[in-house]
């Protein structure tokens, strides 16, 4: 056993840390206060967030002003960072996405409809071969309202299937492609590329949590695109009825922003969702995102 | 009326101002350094109409003063209480309606209140007694946005639909965790006189003028269509209120109070507390019969009313 899978070692290393972790509901999300990210963490620190993190599966930190540096030393804690191939990245920091509801442009009734994925239930960049392992978000400019980032737990989506459902897609992988979502929103050219240099994934419909070892659904609305190994009318119902499950609030944690709140969620375990009810006002936040070391397996 | 169909409500047009936050984009606000009771001015009383009717639900914390004497006697500056019609009312109370965990208390499905009667509640006002250690969240959703938002072909289609609701409806298909026993009582209970009504599914606000979807989970059919085409159209409606972008979620404190419109939202009670002990009491507010947009109004469809039987 160790501070990752035992609680009582968790909470021996929340201790040694200093840490207090506060839950924000029975399954998923804890507070995180005691530390202050602009200074350099102890590795006792960053075990113990590690820690937190596979138990908590989104942490969330309050009031940290931050700079970009700051913000991509405490990715490099939890591993190697990514870029994004479409999303925008703030100038002179190639690891800092820039999020914003339509990219850049200006937002109207018009566009409002194909803004960006992120208002559809997804795990992050599934149609790589190794979706990333975490993502760290950082509120840049708020709305006055709204904006609230959900995040759900998908090992909980996949242990309240019915059992016949989780004896039928034991063993089915599915296709994850980024056309799905980006294809949509770039040059001609661009999708070119996209597909030259992003072709579509297979990933199992359930996947192990490289740490726990726990079960967890794997489909997400925004990337998978079909079911491999069924006839065409039954992967398309099977997959529509998955990708449903995760909207049951029962699996949800609603995150409220405040200035300077930095999110970090377990990618392999969550699905999450940035509501788009602020328009039109503006808001902006920056991600730095700590890549996948496994093939989801 | 502005162009998008909406009646201004100006909240400043009151001699009281209350200090709101708002808690989501398009629903929900926070009503900060009010202490709710029946002595509160009539400005103040106002005030909180008219913000309810601009955010469809007010939270205030830290009501701890506030006993069921105290809420009953507050719900009366706002409208005149109404017992549930079927659950028998809290003991030595005129209207509480109690929902406690350990007695079946939970509605984790979406749903306005008491939609199986013409003239449902205007209003409730809960207030959280018991609170369990995490969990039990409630959200809900704007029903006003969610018609305002329908793309044009989809609004002309929701104008002229009717559906029928009941208190009848398939409890067990909704709730498959409950034992065989728990259900039965469900049916003696609160299904112990079967009402139905048929409701426009778009009716007009009598306060704002606003158009709303009356939908959730007491629809039992859309009249005139086959049970098929029925559910298909009442999902992507539904879908369309509960649209995260349409809803806020609260997380509770004991003393806490919410005060919803009854007839612009749909709520859904969040079942992840386990065992842990959670208790509510809940006074809603009469109602008046909904009137769909071209001025016909809900009819009671069962029992049979007196005067047609």
């Amino acid at each position: 056993m160790n501070a990752i899978t035992d609680p009582k070692s968790f909470q021996d290393a929340a201790n040694d840390a200093g840490l207090t972790f506060t839950p924000a509901g029975p399954l998923l999300g804890a507070e995180v206060s005691g530390l202050d990210l602009r200074q350099p963490l102890e590795p006792a620190v960053v075990d113990a967030l590690r820690a937190g993190l596979t138990r908590f599966k989104v942490l969330f930190f309050r009031d940290q002003d931050v700079s970009h540096d700051d913000h991509i030393r405490f990715g490099r804690y939890f591993g190697d960072l990514e870029g994004h191939p479409v999303t925008a990245t703030v100038p002179g920091y190639p690891e800092i996405l820039h999020i914003e509801a339509a990219d850049g442009l200006k937002v109207t009734e018009q566009i409002l409809p194909y803004a960006r994925a992120a208002n559809k239930w997804h795990t992050d960049v599934t149609f790589r071969e190794k979706p990333s392992f975490a993502g760290i978000l950082r509120a840049r400019k708020l709305p006055e309202w709204g904006g609230d980032t959900l995040f759900a737990d998908t090992a909980a989506v996949y242990a309240d299937l019915p059992q016949e459902v989780k004896d039928k897609i034991a063993g089915l992988t599915a296709e994850h492609d980024i056309l799905q979502s980006f294809g949509y929103r770039v040059t001609e050219e661009k999708r070119q590329q996209l597909i030259r240099d992003y072709p579509a994934k297979t990933h199992p419909v359930v996947r192990h949590h490289p740490v726990t070892g726990e079960k967890h659904l794997f489909v997400n609305h925004v990337f998978t695109t079909r079911i491999l190994g069924l006839p065409d009318e039954e992967a398309r119902k099977l997959l529509a009825f998955l990708v449903e499950r995760v909207k049951q609030p029962e699996y949800q944690v609603r995150f409220r922003w405040s200035p300077n709140a930095i999110v970090f969620w377990d990618n392999t375990a969550t699905q999450h969702y940035a509501t788009l009810d602020y328009w039109p006002h503006e808001r902006i936040v920056e991600r730095v995102t700590v890549v996948g070391t496994d093939a989801p397996h | 009326m502005s162009a998008d169909g909406h009646l201004p409500i100006d909240t400043e047009t009151s001699e009281t101002q209350l200090d709101i936050q708002r808690v989501g984009g398009r629903i929900g606000a926070e009503v900060r350094g009010l202490r709710l009771s029946a002595d509160l001015s009539l400005d103040a009383v106002q005030a909180i109409e008219t913000a309810l009717l601009k955010h469809k639900v007010l939270f205030f914390r830290d009501q701890h003063h506030l006993d069921d004497a105290g809420q009953e006697a507050f719900a009366i500056r706002l409208g005149q209480p109404q017992a549930h019609p079927t659950v028998p009312v809290r003991e030595g109370t005129r209207y509480l309606l109690e929902l406690d965990s350990q007695h079946g208390g939970r509605a984790n499905s979406w749903h306005t209140d008491v939609t199986f009667l013409p003239a449902y509640p205007k209003a409730s006002i809960l207030r959280q007694v018991v609170s369990p250690e995490y969990g039990g969240d409630t959200v809900w959703a704007n029903t006003a946005e969610a018609y305002a938002r329908l793309p044009a072909p989809l609004k002309a289609l929701a104008d002229q639909l009717w559906a029928i609701h009941t208190n009848a409806y398939d409890y067990a298909a909704a709730r498959p965790d409950l034992s065989r026993e728990a259900l039965e009582k469900h049916r003696a209970v609160f299904a112990s006189t079967v009402y139905e009504t048929e409701h426009p599914v778009v009716r007009v606000h009598p306060q704002t003028g606003e158009r709303t979807l009356v939908l959730g989970h007491f629809v039992k059919s859309l009249k005139g269509l086959s049970t098929a085409d029925s559910r298909r159209l009442f999902d992507s409606l539904q879908e369309q209120v509960i649209r995260l972008e349409n809803t806020v979620r609260w997380r509770w404190r004991a003393g806490d109070v919410a005060i919803w419109d009854n007839r612009a939202t749909q709520h859904y009670a969040v079942d992840d507390y386990g065992d842990q002990h959670r208790v509510m009491r809940r006074v809603t507010l009469a109602g008046d019969v909904p009137v769909s947009i071209d001025g016909v109004s809900s009819r009671l469809v069962a029992p049979v009313p007196p005067a047609a039987a």
